[in-house]
Formats: structure tokens, sequence, C-alpha cells
């Protein structure tokens, strides 16, 4: 293989991670089920965020994590700027413990989620109140944030399987 | 299982310009939210290329979606398809009786609004496009349409499906718009009671139902009334079947919507009854509004968009 074709190779498997989260964010639209949201959706890009803040910082940059979440509030027409402030703080947090979670089980890494979890659905909630000038029900968000654990495993199981293929023998 | 290694690395915020970005990130985020909260012309034009950049590829991810739906649902059908065909026979003689009496009030309607030369503010189709996306956000109730500015769309428009009021338009892009769902937290929608008359305003509340607010004092909603639009806002065309009321208690009114919210597919989009209103260029001299006054006159109408039949979403008389 010539050097530019591994360039371009890494290149493109360095823009994975942030495709991925563009692609997921799309499938957070599709109607599946109960079209009007009444049945939660997983934040399936808040796992993206906190497996890449762990795992592999460095294909995640915080102005991708940026880019995310305003593509996510533009889609969702909620709140503009709402999840990109959430992701950005949790990428910031995570960068900062990420050395708890390195060469854990997944059990762990699993645990860790949930106060990340906590975490983003309370500052989702905070902005919303603020931005509507009312206080929401966060019924809601409790729903949304289980599932959003719930789902984890399944997705950091996939991440995990995207990952390996992404790293170079 | 052992998660994949990883090398650590020092918080984000341990260099100056790491301080920096993130700082700048968000300033830009707050920015966002204000111009949101003032309903920024930026921000829908912001919506709509992203609506415009995802909905062919959620055109083409929500097809096998919709397949797999459509299966489930024909399974589930199979179980019911007796007691199914004797509720739809008995319906069926009951619907035909009702056509024979609704084609009578039409006539005489017509007869009236010919004798009282009353406007009728008839509705335009602009265009029928297929649900692509929906929100997946706990606090947004909004859908993806691909249909936008190049098939007429646009903001303020009406979406309806075949039952009753959907929502509206809130942001057209060049293929495709997002519709705001007459249950999210944002929708406002004068209405009144059909049995009563008495105005109210249907508030959504992010969950299945909505809430009339601003009933006058002694209105006295009852279980089941229908509840339709009234024209006022300039936004809904008048007598658009809402939805019914389901709940009377000390907490207020609850309305439950017609449209089939939870399984959209394909909708109507037509014009908001601010247009209907708005005088034609043919018509600027002689000063006639573009709301058709003669009953009879419905052939002669310009081609384009089409009217939105009597008989579908503006059913709630009935």
């Amino acid at each position: 293989m010539s050097e530019r074709s591994s360039l371009v190779i890494t290149l493109l498997k360095g823009l994975l991670p942030f495709l991925l989260a563009l692609f997921l964010t799309m499938m957070m639209q599709l109607p599946i089920g109960d079209g009007t949201g009444n049945v939660p959706v997983p934040h399936l890009t808040l796992m993206l965020v906190y497996y890449w803040s762990i795992h592999r910082p460095e294909l995640l940059s915080v102005p991708a994590v940026a880019a995310i979440g305003l593509f996510q509030d533009l889609l969702w027409g909620g709140p503009p700027g709402l999840n990109m402030i959430v992701l950005l703080v949790a990428r910031v947090i995570l960068s900062n413990q990420q050395a708890l979670f390195v060469r854990q089980s997944f059990g762990v890494g699993w645990a860790g989620f949930v106060p990340v979890v906590f975490l983003a659905m309370g500052l989702t909630w905070l902005i919303v109140c603020l931005y509507y000038g009312m206080l929401v029900s966060m019924l809601p968000l409790v729903g949304h944030g289980l599932v959003t654990l719930a789902a984890y495993p399944l997705l950091g199981w996939l991440f995990g399987r995207f990952d390996r293929f992404m790293k170079p023998d | 299982m052992k998660a994949p290694i990883a090398k650590t690395s020092k918080g984000l915020l341990a260099s100056r310009a790491g301080r920096w970005v993130f700082a700048g990130l968000l300033f830009f985020a707050f920015i966002l939210l204000i111009l949101g909260r003032v309903n920024h012309p930026a921000i829908d034009k912001m919506r709509a290329v992203a609506s415009d950049f995802s909905s062919p590829i959620l055109g083409f991810l929500s097809r096998p979606v919709d397949r797999m739906d459509a299966a489930f649902e024909w399974a589930g059908s199979l179980t019911s398809l007796v007691a199914e065909n004797t509720r739809l026979r008995a319906e069926n003689e009951r619907l035909l009786q009702w056509q024979s009496a609704a084609l009578a009030l039409e006539r005489e309607n017509l007869r009236l609004r010919a004798l009282l030369n009353a406007p009728e503010l008839a509705s335009k189709r602009v265009a029928t496009p297929r649900v692509v996306g929906v929100s997946g956000g706990p606090f947004v109730r909004s859908v993806m349409i691909n249909a936008g500015r190049v098939n007429g769309v646009a903001r303020d428009q009406v979406v309806v499906d075949e039952l009753g009021l959907v929502g509206r338009v809130f942001a057209a892009g060049r293929v495709a718009a997002r519709v705001l769902l007459v249950t999210d937290l944002n929708s406002r929608v004068p209405v009144r009671l059909q049995r009563t008359g008495d105005p109210a305003i249907a508030r959504g509340r992010n969950d299945a139902s909505l809430e009339l607010v601003f009933l006058p004092p002694g209105a006295e909603p009852r279980l089941n009334d229908a509840v339709v639009t009234t024209g006022e806002g300039g936004i809904f065309p008048p007598d658009i079947l809402l939805g019914h009321v389901d709940r009377v208690d000390g907490q207020g009114v609850g309305v439950r919507p017609i449209a089939l919210l939870d399984r959209l597919e394909f909708v109507q989009v037509i014009e908001p009854v601010s247009s209907l209103l708005k005088i034609r260029p043919e018509e600027q001299g002689g000063n006639a509004p573009a709301v058709n006054t003669d009953p009879q006159a419905k052939d002669a109408e310009p081609k384009g968009p089409e009217a939105v039949p009597q008989s579908g979403p503006r059913s709630g008389a009935l």
C-alpha cells in the first residue's frame, strides 16, 4: 500500500467516530414505534461521546463534539445549543476522569455511565426550564435516561467492535 | 469482558488553548440558545439546512422501518379479522346514514351562504408529503416531512392528516421541512368547543394530550366534546377538528388529539388562513379577497394547489 493511500485511510479512520455520531443522530429521528416521541429514544450520541472520551479521546475532539451536539439540536427542533452544551460538558468532565475508567471491565464502564447520564439529564432539564421560563416535568427525562442506560451494553459492545476495526494492527 | 485499552490523557482544560476552545464553544452555544428563544431567522435557516441534509438519508432509512411496522400491524390484524369485519359492517351502515344527512346539510349550507353572500374559506392544499423523521428529544414534539420550498411549503403552513390537525410548519428547507406538532410545549391553537362555541386556547404539554386554557367563565365542557379551530390568529383555518375533551377536573380540561400523531405516515400541508385572505394579483383592480364567495364558482378557480376536501379533517361537525 502506498504512503498516500495509507494516509487517506488513517484520516478516514480518524473521521469515523464523528461520522458515526452524525449517523446515530439521524437514527434517533427514525419514526420507530410511537412517532411523537412519547416512547423515549436512547441518547445515542451521549453514549458515543462517553465511550470515545474514555477509550479513544484523540479521535473525538471538542469541536467535533460541539458539531455533533449542534447537528442534533437542529434536527430535533428543540432549544438550539442544548445538546451542544450537554455533550461538551460531558466530554470535558470525562477527559478529567478518564484515568478512572481505563483498563476497567465493561461493567465498571457501564456503572461509570450512570452519573454521566444523571448529569446530562439534570443539565438538560435545567437548560430547558430556563429556556422556556417555566418548570417542566422531569418525567420524560427520567424515561429518556433509563432507556439510555439500558441501551448502553449493546451500543458499548458495538462501539468496541467498531473501535477494534479502526485500530491499526 | 475488558474494554479496549486506551492511553490516559490530561484533562482538556489543562492547557490554555483547550480552555479557550471550550469557553468559545460554550459561548457560541449560549448565543444559539438566545437566538432560538427570540425566534431569530438564522436558526430557522440552520434547521432548514440540517433538514435538507438529512431528509434523503432519513427517507431511505425509514422505508425498511415502515415496512416492518406495516408487517407487524398486518400480523396483529390477522388475529381479529372476524370481529373487525363485523365492526366495520356496522360502522359502514351508520356512516351511510350520516353521509346522506351530511349531503343534505351541505346543500342547505351552500344555499344559505349564497343567499347571505357569506365568504367561504377554502383551504388550499400545498403538498402531501411523507413523514421521514421524528424528534427523538424528550422535550420536543416535531416531525420532518420530505417536502420543502421547492414544493411550495413555507413556514406557518398548516399540517393535517386524514382525521384532523397535526401541527404547523416551523422551518422549511429546500426539500424538507419541520412540523411542530400540536402536542409540543410551544404549540398554541385558538379553538372552540363545537357544542357550545366557547373559545379557548389549546396548549401543548409535551405528552399525548393538550390542555384547554383561557376558557370563558361559565363554560361547561363535557367529556367527548369536539374541539375545532376558530380560524383566529391567522394560521389555522377554521373548523379543523383538533380532538375531543378527554378530561374535565379541578386541574383543567384535557383534549386528546384526533390526528394519528403516534403513527403519521403521509400528511397534507395546507395554506394558513392569512394567505387565504390575501388579495390575488389578478384581483387587485377589483379589491376582491381570495376567498370563494360563490359556491358555484369552484370550477372557475385557477389551476394550482387543490382545495382540501371538506370530507377530510374538517369533518368535526358530524
